[in-house]
């Protein structure tokens, strides 16, 4: 099957950009040409995309190709509904959509057919770039509403979601039987320890930053690579006492930190406030009720950053509870999906880090919308493909790539699999000598 | 190609202006929904796998993903059920298609149907309207977006926004598709009877004090009057900082507290009667002291004839009735004494005047009785003793427990728990005196109106049983005014309470009230058994 932009993501695409021009013209704003182009970018670079994945022979998973489309599609054009009224067009802003899928198509053809393995040796380079990225930041960058940007407007820490998964796969995976210990207390101190010093300085710098958002997102990444790599849930307890410890002390000792905290424990204690913002989002979902006023009918505007953070809420206001469970829905299918895909890896390097990225992947979306709907404190985190911002599109689009190209390992009629049961394949697998058990348990 | 784009442009835009556009738009809301759903149902089945990393991976994320979207129902769909977030919807939210602001609280109304309050859309917003001024600032109370609620409004709150109604899936289902029909709450009905009440407040004239009206047939409270009042559509600031002279936003009615004087002698009475203490003493001029150093206390009539520069020569011996009849100090700062302290706490008690009363079913402050405030009578102090019975000393009620007093005698001993929201349950508060007692007490009143103190409340066509009470305040504004009874005298339906601070002698200041009140509410067929 090739990899074609199917039906209801090309009707989904033109019914909502109709709807979107048609909101704006009974607000009495003239049409331009260029209303046309987030849409229109969109399409011309899906299908070229398309084309690269089909003349590469894509055999990855569709289901995880489709949804990508799909998901990607109602996150331009919900982008497209918030550029009339929040945020001019900028010219850089109508590079990010076509970039996005060029990456993704590059990430795809740079880690395919195994070719992910050739980066496991970075890890240490990486580990040290995500340090000295984020110390640079703190040195050099300008404080914006409470985040740090470089010059530009970028938010070079987007580049954490892929280095540090990277650095820590490529660090976990040199001795995955060291993790795999005996019983729920057997943990290796010594490499336990490296790893904490590291988390530590990462942390500080972060915290310097005030980036929680951030920290807590890998935090996660940490977690589900722990958890990856020693095949133990007891990781789980652990982190889940960690990080409520971490919670705490948050409350009491980072102001920055403990006013969300209490903003998201009693919104109406300030509504005018700090909990203004959440509740504004609120509002708009309940004015939006089941079905929503409809694509460009909402009033974002009320929602102050609506663009960003909070874009979640103006889905929410506008495509209402039913379109809500739809996109919960599509989550929920390109994130199992990308699990399973990772989980059938046959090498431990791929198998950890594509683990990483789809926790990183996950664990933005799920804070992301907890914090829009209440159900834990605001962070900060964007919403990937729906939120503004290049940086952050981009990243999202190399994790995506990625993960395709690990699709094609994944796929029953793959290579992966088969290639377990080959001569050719046995002696790839004994190649890497670390793979050893691995393979022998699979076969 | 720019200029076939502008040809496109201005064919879209002529599509989009079309008077069909809404229709259209409403086919491509759904059409886009249902394009998302059609996408999803025709993604490629998953592959098989999920071995090689734990299930905890992928079952986490899903079940916040599930997490997030009951919560988001919590305020999306049932967002109305929160009255916190309907209330800040309704102020902060500029969203004028917000259903938010179309959600009104229902009516309060009197036992009649009367509206007392009600919730409009006017230009300036979502508000809530009291037609009746003033008038039941006490009762009704307020809701405001600034100053809060208080009230039955306060006590109806959930009540009236439809809240505490059990959300059957139907009624829930229909909230959901039509969000903006039947967007007024149910009614509240008070057990309030608006012309009376308007009654007493002419008749107060705007005299600081209190009215209380209790219907004994139903507990229901028909007047709460408590003066001066305030305007519920014109809340300001210096009301709420205690700015405003004889601070309006107190319930005197309820929460007051004043030296109850002679009213306080039904309680006395009937803490006697209760002993089967019903003596004939000596009421000797030179008054009545437990000891040579306190001084001795003294019948009224000897201060005004001692004003007249006239000799009071005292009653000599008379009975209990005789002395409700003339007020007599004399006569039962002895009984007090001889009663006994126990049986005295037995009968504030039995009258329910140390607990907290809620006059709705909720319980909410500004409608909570405060308890009356009594001396601990354990001492063994006599002197303490006969000052409690002559209702001076250390004691202080509000009009409320006065008013309890005379429900109980005139309810067969047993006190009533008076409401103002019908929908509380009746209760009882305890048990003044027996039954038997009651009926003597009751007849001892009477004679109080027949031929004593209470002489200028009697009406012709209706026996009234009541007493007069003057409460000294040792302040130079002079002795708070009291009037309590009951009516009619054989089977009463009516248990009232006046007063009139600083009004002077009860029957000067508080009983005209109570004698017209009693005319009108006849008038409004209140009184028919």
């Amino acid at each position: 099957m090739k990899p074609g932009l199917p039906m209801p993501v090309l009707l989904l695409l033109f019914s909502g950009q109709l709807l979107v021009l048609g909101a704006r013209v009974h607000e009495g704003q003239d049409l331009q040409s260029y209303d046309l182009l987030p849409a229109g970018l969109w399409l011309l670079s899906a299908l070229l995309l398309s084309a690269w994945l089909s003349l590469g022979r894509f055999e990855g998973s569709q289901r995880l190709w489709q949804a990508l489309l799909l998901y990607s599609a109602l996150g331009i054009l919900v982008q497209a509904r918030m550029m009339g009224t929040v945020a001019g067009l900028s010219g850089l802003g109508l590079w990010i959509q076509p970039l996005s899928f060029f990456w993704l198509g590059l990430a795809w053809t740079v880690s395919r057919k195994g070719r992910i393995r050739f980066s496991a040796p970075l890890w240490p380079l990486a580990a040290l770039a995500s340090l000295a990225l984020v110390a640079a930041l703190l040195a050099l960058g300008t404080r914006f509403r409470g985040a740090v940007f470089a010059a530009g407007g970028l938010t070079p820490t987007e580049l954490l979601k892929l280095s540090l998964p990277l650095a820590l796969s490529g660090y976990l995976a040199r001795n995955v039987s060291t993790w795999k210990g005996k019983g729920p207390l057997a943990v290796p101190l010594g490499s336990l320890l490296s790893l904490g010093v590291f988390w530590a300085l990462l942390s500080g710098l972060l915290l310097l930053q005030r980036d929680l958002g951030m920290l807590l997102l890998l935090s996660l990444l940490l977690l589900a690579q722990l958890i990856a790599v020693s095949g133990r849930i007891s990781w789980g307890l652990l982190a889940t006492l960690l990080m409520g410890a971490a919670g705490w002390l948050v409350w009491r000792f980072v102001e920055h930190g403990a006013k969300r905290i209490e903003a998201w424990l009693d919104p109406f204690a300030d509504p005018t406030g700090s909990g203004w913002q959440v509740l504004q989002a609120l509002s708009g979902l309940y004015a939006g009720g089941l079905s929503g006023t409809g694509l460009g009918e909402g009033a974002p505007e009320r929602l102050p950053i609506a663009g960003s953070d909070f874009v979640y809420a103006v889905v929410g206001e506008e495509l209402g509870y039913l379109g809500c469970i739809l996109l919960l829905a599509l989550i929920a299918i390109w994130m199992m999906e990308s699990f399973r895909v990772v989980s059938v890896q046959s090498e431990d390097f791929a198998r950890i880090f594509g683990c990483g990225l789809a926790a990183v992947l996950a664990a933005q979306v799920v804070v992301n919308i907890a914090g829009v709907v209440s159900l834990m404190p605001v962070t900060g985190i964007p919403l990937p493909w729906f939120s503004q911002g290049g940086s952050s599109s981009w990243v999202t689009a190399i994790q995506f790539g990625i993960l395709l190209g690990l699709s094609e390992q994944a796929q029953g009629k793959g290579s992966g699999k088969k290639a377990s049961g080959t001569s050719k394949g046995k002696g790839k697998a004994k190649g890497s000598s670390k793979s050893k058990g691995k393979s022998k348990k699979h076969t | 190609m720019w200029i076939q784009s502008f040809y496109a442009l201005t064919f879209l835009t002529e599509l989009l202006e079309d008077p069909s556009w809404a229709g259209l738009a409403l086919i491509l809301r759904w059409g886009l929904l249902i394009c998302l759903l059609w996408g999803l149902l025709r993604l490629p089945r998953p592959g098989k796998g999920a071995k090689g990393i734990p299930a905890l991976l992928w079952l986490l994320p899903l079940s916040l993903l599930l997490l997030i979207a009951l919560r988001q129902a919590q305020w999306q769909l049932l967002g109305r059920q929160n009255q916190e977030f309907v209330s800040f919807m309704q102020r902060y939210d500029r969203r004028e298609f917000n259903p938010a602001h179309v959600l009104r609280a229902g009516r309060i109304l009197d036992r009649d149907g009367r509206t007392l309050a009600l919730s409009q859309v006017t230009d300036q917003g979502l508000q809530r309207l009291y037609p009746q001024g003033p008038l039941f600032s006490h009762s009704v109370g307020y809701n405001h977006p600034v100053y809060g609620m208080s009230g039955l409004e306060a006590a109806g709150r959930d009540r009236l926004l439809g809240l505490d109604a059990p959300t059957d899936l139907a009624e829930l289902g229909r909230e959901l598709l039509d969000r903006e029909g039947n967007s007024e709450g149910p009614p509240l009905r008070s057990s309030l009877h608006a012309p009376l009440q308007r009654k007493a407040a002419e008749l107060m004239a705007g005299r600081p004090g209190a009215v209380l009206v209790l219907d004994l047939k139903t507990d229901d409270l028909l007047v709460l009057l408590s003066q001066p009042d305030f305007d519920p559509n014109r809340l300001k600031a210096p009301l709420f900082l205690g700015r405003e002279k004889d601070a309006p936003l107190i319930n005197r009615a309820i929460s007051g507290r004043y030296p109850p004087g002679s009213v306080w002698k039904i309680l006395i009475a009937a803490a006697a009667l209760n002993r089967d203490l019903n003596p004939r003493l000596d009421t000797p001029p030179e008054g009545f002291t437990t000891h040579p150093a306190n001084p001795p206390i003294r019948d009224h009539e000897y201060y005004t004839r001692k004003k007249k520069k006239q000799s009071w020569k005292g009653r000599g011996r008379i009975s209990m009735g005789e002395a409700l009849t003339h007020s007599s100090n004399v006569y039962f700062a002895q009984l007090g004494v001889k009663a006994g302290e126990q049986a005295l706490k037995q009968a504030a008690a039995g009258a329910g005047l140390m607990r907290k009363l809620s006059l709705a079913s909720t319980s909410e402050d500004t409608l909570t009785v405060r308890p009356a405030k009594m001396p601990a009578l354990n001492s063994g102090n006599d002197y303490e003793v006969a000052q409690f019975s002559i209702g001076q000393g250390d004691l202080l009620v509000s009009p409320m427990h006065v008013l309890l007093l005379s429900a109980a005698v005139a309810n067969d001993g047993i006190t009533p728990a008076p409401r103002l929201d019908r929908s509380k349950a009746r209760a009882q508060l305890g048990r003044l005196c027996s039954a038997q007692d009651a009926e003597a007490l009751k007849w001892m009143l009477y004679n109080v109106v027949q031929e004593g103190t209470g002489r200028g409340i009697r009406i012709a066509s209706l026996p009234v049983g009541g007493k007069t009470g003057t409460a000294q305040t040792g302040r130079p504004e002079g002795s708070h005014s009291w009037f309590t009874g009951f009516a009619p005298l054989s089977k009463p339906r009516l248990a009232f309470v006046v007063l009139v601070e600083h009004g002077g002698y009860g029957s000067a200041a508080a009983l005209p009230v109570a004698r017209e009140l009693l005319i009108s509410a006849q008038a409004e067929g209140l009184l028919t058994p």
